[in-house]
């Protein structure tokens, strides 16, 4: 009879064990997440613009606020503006022209005169919701050039959340 | 009659090539990203998809394709610092088609490793998300957002229970059923 005490005792205790260690091995977190509802949102219009030909040093522009970005998004903007070379192409960009290196401008915005752009550059410090600005961009062709293809570049608009 | 069809034809094939142009030559081109703020309570040492839903939407006049990137903040939230590792967090997809105007829904994918040191961190990373140019398109002017994900690991470290504490209670829980079911089965053993 003592015997089966025992046996009973330890049937216990081993299913005791085994629900701790179920308990431990088990995996129920979760993941709590807060979504702000910001929604961002920009368009560029048009999303084209072809400066011709032109001959060394030469400036092309166009004027007017020919570009118009809008802040789709529901809540301020800050609105950056940065020119880029495209894959392939041959020139670059730089502050000032020289061999093969041609020059990017934006005017319009927080840019009152004439800004080059081959580094970012803030277009609009804070854009409403709703809001558009416009901007116009001038290209000065290089000095000398060392191919007469046409090159492409990209002016890369970006919005970012105001903080 | 006969001979005005081939010209018939050509006028119609310049006056599509035209319409077939224009959208491109002056089209509206933009991307929309909700939400432009999540803020994630993370947990350690396991993979798992971030139950909120992450919409990315065109606002091209033409069908495109969009790109999601995860990139070091610009600048910061009061109190959060750089995601020591961008390669924790991707997104279920990251590259998709969308026609004009069309909408994608993602979801984000965290990936910490449960180390003390990443206890009680508030952390920021920036999605890049970009309206691809198409190749040798001359679009010029493209636009892109950037958006902010906001990670807070749990404030205490646990305490850990080692690799081997499982086994070890395992195995005396069997030992004593089996005690238990020799003395059940034979009372007289001693």
């Amino acid at each position: 009879m003592k015997s089966r005490w025992i046996a009973l005792c330890l049937a216990i205790l081993s299913t005791t064990l085994i629900g701790t260690a179920v308990t431990m091995a088990s995996d129920t977190d979760t993941v709590s997440c807060t979504a702000t509802f910001t929604q961002l949102g920009v368009t560029v219009s048009p999303s084209n613009y072809d400066f011709g030909f032109g001959q060394a040093n030469d400036w092309s522009n166009t004027s007017g606020g020919y570009f118009e970005v809008q802040n789709t998004g529901n809540r301020d903007e800050k609105i950056y503006i940065e020119a880029s070379p495209d894959a392939g192409t041959q020139w670059s960009l730089a502050a000032t022209n020289g061999d093969d290196t041609a020059v990017m401008k934006a005017l319009g915005g927080d840019l009152t005169s004439w800004t080059s752009i081959h580094t970012q550059q803030t277009l609009k410090s804070s854009l409403a919701s709703g809001g558009t600005v416009t901007f116009d961009l001038a290209f000065q062709f290089p000095s000398s050039t060392s191919t007469y293809d046409p090159q492409h570049f990209t002016v890369t608009i970006s919005a970012v959340a105001a903080s | 009659m006969r001979k005005r069809l081939p010209y018939a034809i050509i006028s119609i094939f310049f006056v599509a090539l035209i319409l077939c142009n224009l959208p491109t030559a002056n089209s509206k081109i933009g991307i929309t990203y909700v939400p432009g703020i999540l803020k994630i309570k993370a947990k350690l040492g396991k993979e798992y998809v971030v139950p909120q839903k992450i919409v990315v939407g065109s606002l091209c006049d033409d069908p495109r394709n969009f790109t999601l990137e995860f990139v070091r903040p610009g600048n910061y939230m009061e109190g959060y610092t750089c995601l020591p590792n961008i390669s924790w967090v991707k997104f279920t997809e990251d590259r998709f088609y969308l026609r004009q105007h069309g909408k994608k829904e993602v979801y984000l994918i965290i990936n910490i490793p449960d180390k003390d040191e990443y206890y009680n961190k508030k952390w920021e990373v920036w999605v890049h998300g970009v309206v691809e140019k198409k190749p040798n398109e001359r679009t010029m002017v493209v636009p892109d957002i950037y958006a902010r994900v906001l990670i807070e690991t749990p404030t205490k470290v646990p305490v850990r229970s080692s690799d081997i504490t499982i086994p070890v209670l395992v195995a005396i829980a069997c030992a004593a059923m089996f005690i238990s079911a020799l003395l059940y089965i034979n009372p007289k053993v001693k």
